[in-house]
């Protein structure tokens, strides 16, 4: 155990020196289907690269849903009563040598989806506001297919924000699009969280994840919301029985699931066309 | 068309006049051309697109990918910006530049210091050049502790920082912010100027009555506190019409919002006191009022909540006689003997279309009495002469102001109309004691009315033309009688028949207007306004001085004791005023030229004075960097006599001094500058400031002064007099974040050069004083606040005789000390204690040293369910009973005993809902 320590404190130094930052920030979704509905995301900052991923991706992804390689097919099961805690799996990275967003989606087996990184025309506005003891200025621009209202640190020299908005020269730390479906606000977050999280960057890599683009991930998705045996099946090979862990069946409409799947994405659908 | 197309179709003469036409139609190409290319170059000028690149790279030449590169203008707003890409070349267009004021080109990354270099709007090549620096980004939620922070123009100050557990209302927090000076009377600066606005969540309740909020509304229900600097009020002429002032917004809690605030607090103590105060607040939006009514014995002096810090002197009556009441510097709690019942009114409601309609209504009641024992020595080269008096007196006062406004500001249209009424009528008695022995009785009562309209209209036309109409009208009326018993001065009067008591009766109806029309026009850095207008006054002098028998007889005194003057002056005037912003530079001129024309008539004689005059004023501020500027001002004022230097008559304005004229006006020309450098620092909470102002007038005519130790005469007489001040001075104000404290301090230095003629002899007068002060407010003790003021003064005399010897004045010396402070003990008691001396050192042959010391304290007990404090005070530990002031004016020593008030033991509660 001390061994291990010993590695461990080099390694955190070495994050800090190399400048890897992170914030955190309350993305809050009002849509058709869900009305304030909430969840927490970190955002990693390296000097090559930046990562946007929910704060309880480490957790239920291991201790909720499994999947199992059984007889050929697979099952896919998790806990009913823990599983709707977070829907939104969805990684975002910025590789920013290969100039890439790089998402990773977990559709029954991992996809790693490609996409150019896009920066809005910003427009810099006079309003100025403190958010969370930030002194911030407003911005307005357009990118994938919405129009997004932000305000940027201006002490934060960090031209990146949450999800894959950036590009301004200060951290964005609030966003709202102009449908008021997603918005984003930086918050102070537990230290619970904080000891729980690293905050080095891995670039998914390797052959674990299928490569796809962004418009066959969304039929994909489509499918699996059609019939999400049949979509399983194809995408695995193999006979899938979908079914929660304590013998009862997964009582959360795949409609739902599938909705919550695509959210990482959630430029406007006319845009992906 | 060429040349060879008109030689060859016209052959038989008309070759000439092609030629001829043609030269003529080149010519016009030529000069469109030339036309055309001006253009361009002016166009180039005004919206040509500016190109900022270069590399971004790190002390060893490494490229820095993803720095933000930022374009901002001295106030920090980002104009343009672009981020490094990842062989760290940035590229900055700018379609709209605007030649106004500094740029920099700002480069910041993670782990670098941030560089920025200053730019002239011409693109260019620039490569920064970043150092490694690891300052860590400021965390999320650290930054609430951050005391001040700078948004665009504006300065936030929090205030829970800056408050202390003692603290009541937010006047007590105003006091302590680093960079705001607040005056004995609650006025408030910043940077040195007086704040030209008041907000309240940015509205305008209260104009220059913002004593009214200091003094009322709780710190706790305010968030922060903002400066906003440079301040334009009137929407329609921002970025038209520089403002150097500042002003201050109170931005309230949003809990509380929407919500009436109800305060009050009961206080009952020995010997024989109370105060009773009742207070109802609502900060909505839509509708804002702060409405109180206050009672009180104890020495706290309502009428200093209304005054009003806007007020311009035109508006303020001149008063002819007085009862001869001075104050000490010292807290009016410690001196004022009162009865006092104050109610206000300040009600403001948004209507349609953004007018705001508002109230404000005071009424004040108040009796004051007052003992001391005034004496006053005059050094002139053959003789001093002494005046002791002891005076007991009582004043009763009854004011009503009102004044009802209708406002709209708005980008491209102002209104505001003001309506004021204002009545007070006082009384005054007084007991005085001479050194002669002889005991005087005076009673003096008046009654001032004053009422008044402004409108003032803007409108901005769609070429961006401003117009603007503006008309003010006044009148005052302050009709007032001095009785003097028993009846002194029986020689100087020389009446035929004796008297017992002299009445004199003064009455002086005042009529003001101005009007003008003005129109402006502004371009980015050039602004130019023109105004004229004219303004009236109309007033009426009358006094006459009866003398009163034993038989109740009165008798009007003729000749030199009766005053009827009819005053009229007429002023028209052309104002025009431009102002060039540069790069860095920001210069203003103004060019008045009036004719005025006054008129004035008594006895029979009929004066007529006809004036032409100019009074330019330049101002030059450049600015030095980021933080820092230099004030560079100068202006040329003609100034003139009123009516009151045109009475012949002699006025008795209290029961010892005489005044009269020979009917000539005053006119003294005036030239003043001033250079001021100030620096604000608000990443280290830093501010800094240092002024020297330079004055002359010249003035036409000299006040004569004729002493002897029984009354005093003036006169005013012809002769070529100057006058020559001098005044420099430092203030800095520091904020250490790490422990708690502000620390501020002024050097100033003053020296003046005048005139004396007293009793035939003329005096040149040189007085020079130096004043220090240090005041330090304090957190950094756990659990206690305290708050330090020291001060020092020195002030010297000299008087220069014709023989050239000296006169030897007393040197005087003024220190004062002021501590307060409060300890909390628990969750819901602390302990507040004050301390204050003073001395008073007057050095001549025997050299005397008064000094005071006053102490107060009380324990607070804090029932927070019901926001609620329990008080048990006491005042005046000691129970000091008098208090000295020495003052030296040229060669006049003025020294004043008052009594105090006694040791108090009082209770108070305060609650809140």
């Amino acid at each position: 155990m001390k061994i291990i320590l010993l590695f461990l404190i080099p390694c955190l130094t070495l994050a800090q020196a190399q400048g890897t930052n992170r914030y955190y920030y309350k993305m809050t979704i009002n849509d058709s289907v869900a009305k304030n509905y909430s969840e927490t995301f970190m955002l990693n900052i390296s000097s090559s690269a930046t990562e946007f991923k929910n704060i309880e991706y480490l957790t239920p992804m291991v201790s909720d849903v499994t999947v199992n390689k059984n007889e050929g097919g697979f099952v896919i099961s998790g806990n009913s009563n823990t599983l709707p805690k977070n829907f939104i799996r969805g990684r975002i990275y910025r590789d920013m040598h290969s100039n890439l967003f790089k998402t990773v989606e977990t559709l029954v087996i991992d996809y790693l989806i490609a996409d150019s990184i896009q920066n809005a025309q910003w427009k810099i506005l006079a309003d100025t506001a403190n958010i969370e003891g930030l002194s911030c200025q407003k911005a307005r621009g357009f990118v994938y297919g919405r129009n997004y209202t932000v305000f940027f640190a201006k002490d934060i020299p960090l031209p990146y924000g949450p999800w894959k908005l950036g590009g301004l020269p200060g951290l964005i730390v609030s966003a709202q699009d102009d449908e008021m479906e997603f918005g984003f606000r930086i918050v102070s977050p537990d230290k619970e969280i904080v000891k729980k999280n690293n905050a080095n960057i891995e670039l998914p890599a390797g052959v674990k994840f299928r490569q796809i683009n962004k418009y066959d991930y969304l039929r994909y998705s489509r499918m699996f919301q059609e019939n999400s045996e049949l979509y399983a099946k194809m995408v695995t090979g193999g006979e899938v029985q979908f079914k929660s862990r304590d013998d009862q069946s997964l009582n959360i409409p795949t409609q739902q699931i599938s909705k919550r799947v695509i959210v990482p994405l959630f430029c406007r659908i006319e845009h992906l066309k | 068309m060429n040349n060879s197309d008109i030689l060859i179709k016209s052959k038989n003469g008309e070759i000439f006049k092609k030629l001829i036409r043609f030269y003529y139609y080149q010519r016009l190409v030529i000069i469109r051309f030339i036309l055309f290319l001006i253009l361009l170059h002016f166009s180039n000028v005004v919206i040509s697109q500016i190109v900022f690149s270069g590399k971004i790279t790190n002390s060893t030449g490494q490229a820095i990918a993803s720095a933000s590169v930022t374009l901002k203008d001295s106030s920090g707003k980002i104009l343009a910006f672009n981020i490094s890409n990842q062989l760290g070349y940035y590229n900055i267009q700018w379609k709209s530049p605007q030649i106004k004021e500094v740029y920099f080109l700002e480069a910041a990354s993670v782990g670098y210091a941030k560089k920025y270099i200053y730019v002239d709007l011409v693109s260019g090549v620039f490569n920064l050049i970043l150092t490694e620096s690891f300052t860590r980004l400021p965390d999320v939620k650290v930054a609430t502790t951050i005391p001040i922070r700078k948004e665009g123009d504006t300065l936030n100050y929090d205030v829970k920082t800056f408050s202390a557990s003692e603290d009541r209302v937010i006047g007590d927090v105003i006091k302590r912010l680093p960079g705001i000076e607040v005056a004995e009377n609650g006025q408030i600066s910043f940077a040195g100027k007086p704040i030209n606005r008041f907000y309240i969540d940015g509205d305008n309740i209260l104009d220059g009555r913002y004593n009214v909020a200091t003094q009322s509304i709780p710190n706790d229900i305010i968030s922060k506190v903002q400066i906003l600097q440079e301040h334009q009020p009137l929407k329609i002429l921002k970025g038209f019409e520089k403002s150097d002032q500042a002003a201050l917004n109170i931005v309230t809690n949003q809990k509380i919002r929407g919500r009436v605030v109800t305060t009050g607090d009961a206080s009952i103590g020995l010997p024989e006191v109370y105060a009773l105060s009742a207070n109802l607040m609502l900060f909505k939006r839509k509708i804002k009022y702060i409405n109180y009514l206050k009672f009180n014995n104890i020495g706290i002096d309502n009428a200093d909540d209304f005054l009003n810090h806007f007020a311009t002197s035109e508006s303020s009556p001149i008063s002819l006689l007085n009862a001869g009441i001075a104050s000490p510097d010292i807290p009016k709690r410690r001196y004022i003997f009162n009865n006092t019942g104050t109610v206000t009114l300040n009600d403001m409601i948004t209507l349609k279309n953004d007018f705001q309609f508002r109230l404000n209504l005071f009424y004040n009641w108040d009796q004051l009495s007052q003992n001391s024992i005034n004496s006053t020595i005059n050094y002139l080269p053959t003789d001093t002469i002494r005046y002791l008096e002891s005076q007991r007196s009582l004043t009763k006062k009854n004011s009503v102001t009102t004044q009802l406004t209708l406002t709209a500001n708005k980008q491209n249209y102002f209104l505001n109309e003001e309506l004021n009424f204002e009545s007070t009528p006082n009384d005054i008695h007084s007991a005085v004691l001479q050194n002669s022995g002889s005991k005087v009785g005076q009673h003096l009562s008046g009654h001032i009315t004053s009422v008044s309209n402004k409108i003032a209209i803007l409108k901005k036309t769609k070429s961006g033309l401003i117009l603007e109409g503006s008309s003010n009208i006044n009148y005052t009326n302050n009709p007032s009688t001095l009785f003097v018993e028993p009846g002194v001065y029986q020689d100087f009067i020389s009446s035929s028949q004796p008297y017992v008591a002299l009445e004199q009766h003064a009455f002086l109806p005042s009529l003001f207007t101005d009007n003008y029309i003005s129109t402006g026009l502004a371009s980015t850095n050039f602004q130019q306004r023109y105004k004229v207008g004219f303004s009236y006054q109309s007033q009426e002098l009358n006094s006459d001085l009866v003398t009163i028998e034993a038989s109740q007889m009165k008798h009007v005194l003729t000749d030199s004791f009766l005053n009827n003057v009819n005053w009229n002056r007429l002023k028209t005037y052309f104002k025009s005023d431009f102002t060039f912003t540069g790069n860095r530079i920001v210069f203003a001129v103004s060019f008045p030229v009036s004719f005025q024309r006054t008129n004035y008539s008594q006895k029979n004689i009929i004066k007529e004075m006809p004036n032409l005059l100019f009074e330019p004023k330049i101002n030059l501020k450049y600015i030095v960097g980021k933080d820092a500027n230099i004030n560079f001002s100068y202006g040329y004022e003609n100034i003139f006599g009123g009516i009151n230097q045109a009475y012949t008559g002699f006025i008795m304005r209290n029961y010892k001094s005489f005044y009269s004229n020979d009917s000539i006006l005053n006119n003294s020309k005036k030239h003043s500058s001033s250079l001021i450098y100030s620096y604000k620092n608000i990443l280290h909470i830093l501010f800094l400031q240092f002024g020297c102002t330079v004055s002359q007038s010249e003035n036409n005519t000299i006040k004569e002064n004729f002493l002897n130790s029984l009354f005093q005469r003036e006169k005013v007489t012809f002769l070529l007099n100057y006058t020559n001040s001098v005044d420099l001075y430092t203030t800095i104000s520091k904020y250490y974040t790490k422990i708690q404290s502000t620390f501020t301090g002024r050097v100033s230095w003053q020296s003046s050069k005048s005139n004396q003629f007293q009793n035939g002899i003329l005096l040149p007068v040189l007085n020079n004083s130096r004043q220090y002060s240090l005041s330090i407010n304090s957190k950094v003790i756990p659990k206690t606040s305290i708050d330090y003021t020291a001060t020092f003064l020195n002030a010297i005399s000299k008087i220069q005789s014709s023989q050239g010897n000296n006169i030897a004045i007393p040197r005087t010396t003024r220190w004062q000390h002021r501590l307060s402070a409060s300890f909390t003990i628990s969750e819901k008691t602390y302990i507040k204690a004050n301390a204050e001396y003073a001395s008073y050192l007057v050095t001549s042959e025997n050299s005397n040293k008064s000094s005071y010391f006053f102490s107060d304290a009380s324990w607070v007990y804090k029932i927070n369910k019901w926001h609620s404090d329990l008080e048990l005070g006491v005042t005046n530990f000691t129970n000091t009973s008098n208090y000295r002031t020495v003052y030296l004016v040229q060669n006049t020593l003025t020294e004043n005993v008052f009594l105090l008030r006694p040791r108090m033991i009082i209770g108070k509660i305060t609650f809140r809902f």
